[in-house]
């Protein structure tokens, strides 16, 4: 079973390749919904758990104590940094219409977050 | 008078809050934080943030958003004859293909493979939200304004029992705001997503048809 499902890893990829038609609107809806399905289905397959919210995902994957398998250890530590850069995306900032910031959060983290996904 | 308003919306403008209720206020042309943030406890303060600009194109355009706030909101700050002048004026449009055709779309998305194993939460927020929207824009196409996403959906989609608006409604509340109660994502067994699932589809298969414009 892949670690994440075929659908949401393809909404991923999409917006990695084109961040700037994921910042905004319908899409920007759907690479939200992505993003937060695939962070769950990461940590379920990784490490056993399904968080409640994003906010007891982010403590749990903080925790010093967390056992993190050898073969997983790097997409955890690109799922903790995704997470510790996702405010852009769930923001109501109407103020930017481009979605700049959205954009910035796909390059910096989503990127490198599929690229290891397609790897493993 | 400090230029621009402060709007509350939502359940708490409504009265129908419980303790973990978010406190919804619209800040138009300002971005100054609420008072009552520091004189008693609300829950957590969500802002939704419109300048002048955004708000007279969305007033422009008969924004549902905006009638909404409208409607159903208390004005904490800001001119009141202004404001009044304002509301007496707005037309609400009765238009809302496109944005019943994005949520029926991202419902249908949301469907697609088996997103919900391994995150039965996100999937049902996810789920509640764009569900909402969608029964409350094809209710204000038959000129119905429900706000309230228990009633709109029980409203627009008779076909919803009432175990699966709750499920939904606890699932979002669970997501997205971290003091309500826990739902754990063990408690939700397979039997109860194909329930869910079923029914989301033939909702977003009852909704208004659109032909792609």
């Amino acid at each position: 079973m892949p670690i994440v499902d075929e659908s949401t890893l393809a909404t991923l990829s999409s917006a990695a390749e084109a961040p700037t038609d994921y910042a905004v609107g319908a899409d920007r809806q759907e690479l939200k919904a992505a993003f937060d399905i695939a962070s769950s289905q990461i940590t379920k397959h990784a490490l056993g758990f399904e968080s409640q919210n994003r906010m007891m995902l982010r403590q749990k994957l903080n925790r010093a104590d967390l056992a993190v398998p050898d073969e997983f250890k790097k997409l955890i530590n690109l799922l903790r940094t995704a997470l510790a850069k996702a405010e852009p995306l769930y923001s109501s900032n109407v103020y930017d219409e481009e979605g700049t910031e959205v954009i910035e959060f796909i390059q910096a983290a989503v990127q490198p977050l599929v690229k290891c996904l397609q790897k493993i | 008078m400090k230029p621009g308003f402060s709007v509350l919306i939502g359940s708490r403008a409504r009265h129908t809050h419980d303790r973990v209720s978010d406190t919804d206020v619209v800040r138009i042309g300002h971005k100054r934080r609420l008072k009552l943030e520091t004189q008693r406890p609300i829950g957590s303060v969500s802002y939704i943030d419109y300048d002048l600009v955004k708000f007279s194109d969305l007033y422009r355009r008969g924004s549902l958003f905006i009638y909404h706030v409208f409607s159903e909101g208390r004005l904490l700050e800001g001119d009141r004859n202004a404001w009044k002048r304002l509301k007496n004026n707005f037309r609400v449009s009765t238009n809302f293909r496109r944005e019943i055709s994005q949520n029926r779309k991202f419902l249908r998305w949301l469907h697609e493979g088996e997103k919900f194993k391994g995150a039965s939460i996100p999937y049902l927020a996810h789920a509640c939200r764009a569900l909402k929207n969608l029964a409350i824009f094809s209710l204000a196409e038959k000129r119905r304004y429900i706000f309230d996403k228990r009633t709109a959906l029980r409203r627009a989609f008779p076909a919803l029992t009432d175990e699966v608006i709750h499920l939904l409604i606890n699932a979002n509340n669970a997501f997205e705001r971290p003091q309500s109660n826990r739902l754990a994502a063990d408690d939700l067994s397979g039997d109860t997503m194909r329930l869910v699932r079923n029914q989301i589809a033939h909702a977003v298969r009852s909704a208004p048809q659109h032909a792609n414009r």
